[in-house]
């Protein structure tokens, strides 16, 4: 075996108090295939500073308390929850649950 | 271009895109939309909300959960010749913050051809929100803000001739307040929790027909069907124990899905049926009060 990895890039769109803490509406990154939704959700906390502060519950080390994410639509706890695998060209949405008003 | 997505277990066709863990369903786009017009006709009906020909106004604020309500209202009421729906909202006086809020809103009613009616903190009360946070007071702003906006919905409802004001209070704010309120004791708001609201002398009946509807849910209805909503919370925002009660209802809901269902069924249970514990009249608006002065007055220095 080569020991070749194989990036795939994913899309993610920011909304609310998320876009407010990443200070962008869209991210492009790469993460290696057979990537989990959680791995991807790591590496976005990783990269943008403070968005792991509104994104992540860190009592339970986890976003669903906090977010819907979308991966392509759907509503991920509709597919594998953080397990679920993120194709090439894939597009995530992360959703504040709790907004303004 | 996700490779394993469930079927709608409702028509059975086509292809989920939401999960309620409470209840097991997958759904697809039209049946979700359509489930939550069901549960909020039923929460309608089961707390006798509206009569045949109300004038209903509905509180907009331009954040999800009005707006979600404006538009489940909007098509529960085409069926109902007789009623009629009328928005208000309030302008707190948040610069910057509530100018696009209400800009939204006011969107939302114009697409759906819904008059709107807006009073503002500075004309009912003499000052706006930014003056309160600005000057020295004994309480947070969101006890300010939250009583003084009741009283100016009501005051809204009724300059519009409403006899319902519609609020956006979902699942996830009622579980919060019956939990609130058993954690500080207060008896007498246990008493008075009514999600179809008090038929009181001098307030227009107050009505919650979102109350079953978790948060998750209104948020995922305004983001699928395109609704422009508000999307990040006031700046006055300091309400430390709805904040705290808010963490712990979400992460028991994600470990043990129907917590706040339950939550919201032992306020029913626990409740009395007394009318809110309102005894007497307000000296300064007469209208109905806990004790001689009511609130809203106590908070805009009136009394």
């Amino acid at each position: 075996m080569s020991g070749w990895s194989v990036a795939v890039r994913v899309e993610v769109r920011l909304i609310g108090v998320f876009r407010e803490a990443a200070g962008s509406t869209r991210l492009v990154i790469e993460v290696e295939e057979g990537s989990r939704l959680v791995d991807v959700v790591d590496r976005v906390v990783e990269g943008v500073p403070g968005l792991g502060d509104v994104l992540v519950d860190r009592v339970v080390e986890s976003y669903a308390p906090n977010a819907l994410v979308l991966v392509n639509g759907v509503e991920a706890s509709n597919l594998e929850g953080p397990m679920t695998p993120i194709g090439d060209g894939s597009t995530l949405v992360l959703l504040p649950v709790t907004h303004g008003g | 271009m996700n490779a394993l997505t469930p079927i709608c277990t409702r028509c059975r066709e086509a292809p989920s895109i939401y999960y309620r863990p409470y209840s097991g369903e997958r759904l697809c786009g039209a049946c979700f939309n359509e489930s939550l017009l069901e549960r909020v006709k039923k929460t309608v009906g089961k707390y006798d909300m509206f009569e045949y020909d109300s004038r209903i106004a509905v509180g907009v604020s331009g954040g999800k959960d009005s707006l979600t309500l404006l538009r489940l209202l909007d098509e529960l009421e085409r069926d109902r010749p007789y009623a009629e729906l009328v928005a208000v909202c309030v302008d707190e006086g948040v610069t910057g913050y509530r100018d696009e809020a209400l800009m939204l809103a006011e969107k939302s009613c114009r697409e759906l051809g819904v008059e709107l009616h807006r009073v503002g903190f500075g004309e009912l009360f003499g000052e706006t929100m930014d003056e309160i946070a600005a000057r020295d007071r004994e309480l947070g702003t969101c006890s300010y803000c939250g009583v003084l906006r009741r009283r100016a919905l009501d005051e809204a409802a009724k300059a519009v001739e409403a006899d319902r004001l519609a609020t956006g209070h979902n699942l996830d704010d009622v579980a919060q307040g019956v939990l609130m309120n058993v954690l500080r004791g207060d008896l007498v708001r246990i008493d008075g929790f009514h999600p179809g609201g008090w038929s009181l002398e001098g307030f227009v009946r107050r009505v919650k027909p979102l109350c079953e509807v978790p948060e998750r849910e209104t948020t995922f209805y305004a983001y699928v069907n395109g609704l422009e909503f508000q999307s990040l919370p006031c700046p006055y925002a300091e309400e430390a124990m709805r904040s705290d009660v808010r963490r712990f209802l979400n992460r028991m809901e994600v470990g043990r899905p129907g917590t706040k269902f339950t939550v919201y069924q032992t306020g029913l249970k626990i409740r009395g049926r007394g009318g809110g514990g309102v005894v007497g009249q307000c000296r300064v608006c007469g209208r109905p009060a806990r004790g001689d002065l009511c609130r809203a007055c106590e908070l805009s220095g009136r009394g």
